[in-house]
């Protein structure tokens, strides 16, 4: 759950009744971390990891030691959020906004593809990429819809081959 | 009535011994190997570089089979390949005719069931593949690495 950084009326409001008005622009970074409740608390109350590290390192058994490890971890990975479990999924939704539809699963493994093919030098410029993408593209695609498509798959699965977009942007 | 239906078994024995043509697969010019393959004059490493850039995904669910292969048969493979590819048009049409009637003739499929998937199973892969394989290096083990 992301929150909107722009503050609508309303949460401007509430931000001026519960702050000085002095600072008022830090004074609304802190309540969007009340809300999401995680730096905050910690910064509060103390490290709650450190403060584990400590009850540990007291004179119980092994066993009693970490029992209550175990089941925090468990709980961890029962409770973990679904937020951006599948990358395939946010990729699939930008391509949506450049009107690039088909298969989910097929589009991303396109995509992945195009970042092997310019790791193992199959594709050695960022045009060669875009000409391989839209070999792969739907009929009609545009050349555009092929860069479009490029840049979303490079910054979804291989970030750190953006530079041969931005080279190819020069 | 023990002995009425072995008396019927045995004329079914008989009848299929008789007529064994009946259910037995014949090759024809497109089936099991696709015709644009008999006809090709590109190489292994020219068909395939061609197949890596117009059916992406075929060629990469290809290659991530033969990487899961032991270094044998991997090889083997490419060896039988190749030497599919050295033969001429009747060559590789009894090749064709071998393999659809006799399911022990290719020794490399015992080892690897799509040893040649590539090449043999998808018509639509050999048709774009063999459109525009000419283009390619007709050397480039690279194609291999995929």
């Amino acid at each position: 759950m992301q929150i909107a950084p722009v503050a609508t009326p309303r949460t401007e409001a509430i931000t001026a009744a519960t702050t000085p008005i002095t600072a008022p622009f830090n004074a609304q970074i802190t309540t969007v971390e009340d809300v999401a409740g995680i730096d905050q608390g910690s910064r509060r109350r103390g490290s709650q990891t450190n403060r584990a590290v400590h009850w540990l390192s007291t004179g119980l058994s092994a066993q009693a030691k970490f029992l209550p490890l175990v089941a925090v971890v468990a709980a961890a990975v029962a409770l973990a959020a679904p937020v951006h479990a599948d990358p395939d999924v946010d990729f699939a939704n930008e391509l949506h906004t450049y009107g690039i539809y088909g298969g989910k699963d097929y589009n991303a493994w396109i995509g992945k593809i195009a970042c092997k093919r310019l790791y193992s030098g199959v594709d050695q410029d960022a045009y060669k990429s875009a000409a391989f993408v839209n070999m792969q593209l739907q009929k009609g695609s545009t050349t555009e819809q092929s860069w479009q498509f490029l840049g979303a798959a490079l910054r979804t699965y291989c970030p750190d081959k953006m530079p041969v977009l931005e080279a190819a942007a020069r | 009535m023990f002995v009425k239906s072995s008396f019927a078994i045995t004329a079914l024995s008989v009848a299929a011994t008789l007529f064994p043509a009946v259910a037995s697969a014949d090759a024809s010019d497109d089936y099991p190997i696709p015709n644009r393959i008999l006809k090709t004059t590109c190489t292994v490493d020219q068909y395939m570089a061609a197949v890596r850039d117009t059916d992406p995904v075929y060629y990469e669910r290809y290659m991530i089979d033969y990487n899961n292969r032991p270094p044998d048969i991997e090889q083997g493979a490419r060896d039988r390949i190749y030497w599919f590819f050295s033969l001429d048009y009747a060559g590789r049409r009894q090749y064709s005719e071998d393999t659809a009637t006799n399911v022990y003739y290719e020794q490399m499929a015992t080892h690897w069931g799509n040893w040649a998937k590539l090449f043999f199973n998808n018509k639509g892969v050999a048709a774009h593949g063999t459109d525009v394989c000419a283009t390619y290096p007709p050397d480039d083990p690279s194609v291999w690495n995929g």
